[in-house]
């Protein structure tokens, strides 16, 4: 996957690793330009009034699975969920779950989430990640 | 007898799936109806040999100038300003000199002169453009391309039906449909469609492995919450996980074009995105539409209007010329349009500039088994008011449907049980626009 042109094209500053050619947001233009990932999750063209969108689409889709959350959260060994989850394998399970959906995983959570760890590894904790930021709960606001 | 035992039997399974759509899902009538209304439409278009298959739909978001461009006042110099009206290649129709090679190609084209609403201001004349109903705090109507989705559905299954480039993203909003209908909006042409190939960072095994985990977690969570709009994304996921393993993905990839294609239809977005909505309806798109901005003109109206035109004028008339060069132009309905049209008064205080005025201005179809080389409708000697056959946005909308084979007058009701139509609340389609 290319690295992401619009959030390069943001800024020059040179945070390291995988922030890299990433602006802080008082930094970016706005509104974004076209095909930023803000603008895909529905930020206002400014054109006209009241025109920012909250309805989900595919693109928004792929970008939480292949995108800026892939780059700047899951595969990012500096991202500050992986600092959070530290000690014993139940202990890292739990503290992921703690961070993304604020609750303690369940028997069955737990037990799938050990067999992951137990089977991938490290990769494991990724692919954890991963589901749990794409999972329904996740999105979902009571 | 055992017939009618069956049409009992019949209508008990269409209801129990009606409403375990409703209920499970959030929808209304089942495709099944879709499949039905498409078929009653089909008698209506007549004389046509089959409705068409696509829709390229060009939004000239601003209100664009009619006087300046379809619908020329050569005889009037006090509201025309500047502007020299040229032939075309259509006997008697003579358009702005802005637009030399649509008129080159006006012999495919059909200009609507009578358009007329009225919406005052862009965001209504938008959504109205859009989605043939005024804007409610009740309810939000889902958008033509939508409604194409949801009525005839994809023509090609490996492929987005609906897709938007270079306009505002709710223009592929699905409203009450459900995000299942809604459109892809992609912001620029050039980029392909993003992120649908798997980040280099994950190995094809953990992909899966992460949608598996996934699963279980949201099995698990759709039994103790029963939300319909969380379930609705459990489809949105399938059709992006459908979608990244598509062959038809490099439908979305322009740079497959060669140079001379991009350099005919324009190095500017509205031009590549043009041919990026040949692509897509080679690969059987229902529904693309491209948008144009700028055409907002209160301010020095012919400069803009000329350098807007010079965009429109290249891309468009190669958009007609290679549809048709592919053998596509007859299955495929090309509409342009706008949330209305501009005031006939020029205002020297503004650089002559020209207000908003939807009381009358142009739009064209072409394409789809539509006429070409004619005018439909006409405006008074001033390009002030309709005089003859207005057509309003519902209409217009209708039109396009109605080439399609859907049936404008169905009713389909939403989730809250309210009745729509594709038409609009009284649109009407001009059938004699079909040949």
């Amino acid at each position: 996957m290319e690295k992401d042109m619009s959030m390069e094209m943001m800024s020059n500053t040179n945070n390291g690793g995988a922030l890299k050619g990433v602006a802080r947001a008082s930094e970016l233009s706005s509104p974004a330009p076209n095909g930023h990932v803000l603008q895909m999750f529905g930020q206002s063209d400014r054109l006209l009034l009241d025109s920012a969108i909250k309805e989900a689409n595919t693109t928004q889709v792929l970008s939480m699975m292949n995108g800026a959350v892939e780059q700047l959260v899951v595969a990012n060994r500096n991202a500050h969920i992986y600092e959070l989850s530290e000690g014993s394998v139940k202990d890292r399970i739990r503290a992921l779950f703690y961070g993304i959906l604020s609750r303690a995983p369940s028997e069955s959570e737990m037990q799938l989430m050990e067999t992951e760890v137990e089977e991938r590894e490290s990769k494991g904790y990724r692919n954890i990640v991963s589901a749990l930021v794409n999972s329904r709960e996740f999105i979902f606001v009571p | 007898m055992k017939s009618d035992l069956n049409k009992t039997d019949e209508l008990t399974r269409r209801q129990f799936m009606a409403n375990a759509a409703k209920t499970y899902l959030g929808v209304g009538l089942s495709p099944m109806l879709g499949a039905s209304l498409a078929g009653k439409a089909m008698a209506q278009t007549g004389g046509k040999s089959q409705p068409a298959e696509a829709v390229i739909f060009l939004n000239m978001y601003g209100g664009m100038s009619h006087i300046d461009t379809f619908d020329v006042k050569p005889d009037n110099k006090e509201v025309q300003g500047p502007v020299n009206a040229i032939g075309t290649s259509a006997d008697g129709i003579q358009i702005s000199q802005y637009l030399p090679k649509t008129a080159a190609v006006m012999d495919k084209i059909c200009v609507i002169r009578s358009m007329s609403n009225q919406n005052g201001d862009h965001a209504r004349g938008q959504y109205m453009l859009h989605r043939n109903y005024s804007p409610r705090a009740t309810i939000v109507h889902p958008t033509v391309g939508s409604w194409v989705m949801k009525v005839k559905g994809r023509k090609n299954q490996d492929i987005p039906g609906f897709v938007t480039v270079g306009t505002n993203a709710a223009n592929a909003s699905p409203g009450f449909f459900g995000v299942k209908y809604g459109g892809i909006p992609l912001g620029r042409p050039d980029e392909g469609l993003k992120d649908s190939t798997i980040a280099r960072s994950v190995s094809n095994e953990d992909f899966d492995r992460r949608l598996a985990l996934a699963d279980a977690l949201n099995k698990d969570f759709h039994s103790k919450h029963n939300n319909t709009e969380a379930r609705a994304y459990d489809e949105l996921y399938d059709e992006a996980v459908r979608l990244m393993k598509s062959e038809d993905l490099k439908a979305f990839d322009i740079r497959d074009e060669p140079k001379s294609e991009r350099e005919a239809y324009g190095d500017n977005p509205f031009g590549q995105g043009c041919m990026l909505a040949r692509r897509l309806v080679e690969h059987g798109v229902r529904f693309v539409e491209v948008g144009l901005g700028g055409w907002d003109t209160h301010y020095d109206n012919f400069t803009a209007v000329e350098s807007r035109c010079s965009v429109l004028d290249q891309a468009y008339a190669n958009l007609l010329i290679d549809l048709e060069a592919k053998g596509l132009l007859d299955t495929t309905i090309v509409a342009l349009s706008t949330e209305f049209g501009r005031t006939p008064r020029i205002k020297p205080d503004n650089k002559n500039g020209r207000d908003h005025h939807p009381g009358a201005y142009s739009s064209l179809l072409a394409g789809g088994g539509i006429k070409g080389g004619m005018v439909y409708g006409s405006t008074d000697a001033d390009g002030n008011r309709v005089k003859e056959d207005k057509v309003s946005t519902e209409d217009f909308n209708a039109t396009i449907a109605h080439g399609l084979g859907i049936d404008t007058t169905s009713v389909l009701l939403s989730p809250s049980g309210r009745p729509f139509k594709i038409g609009g609340k009284d649109g009407r389609p001009v059938k004699s626009l079909y040949s």
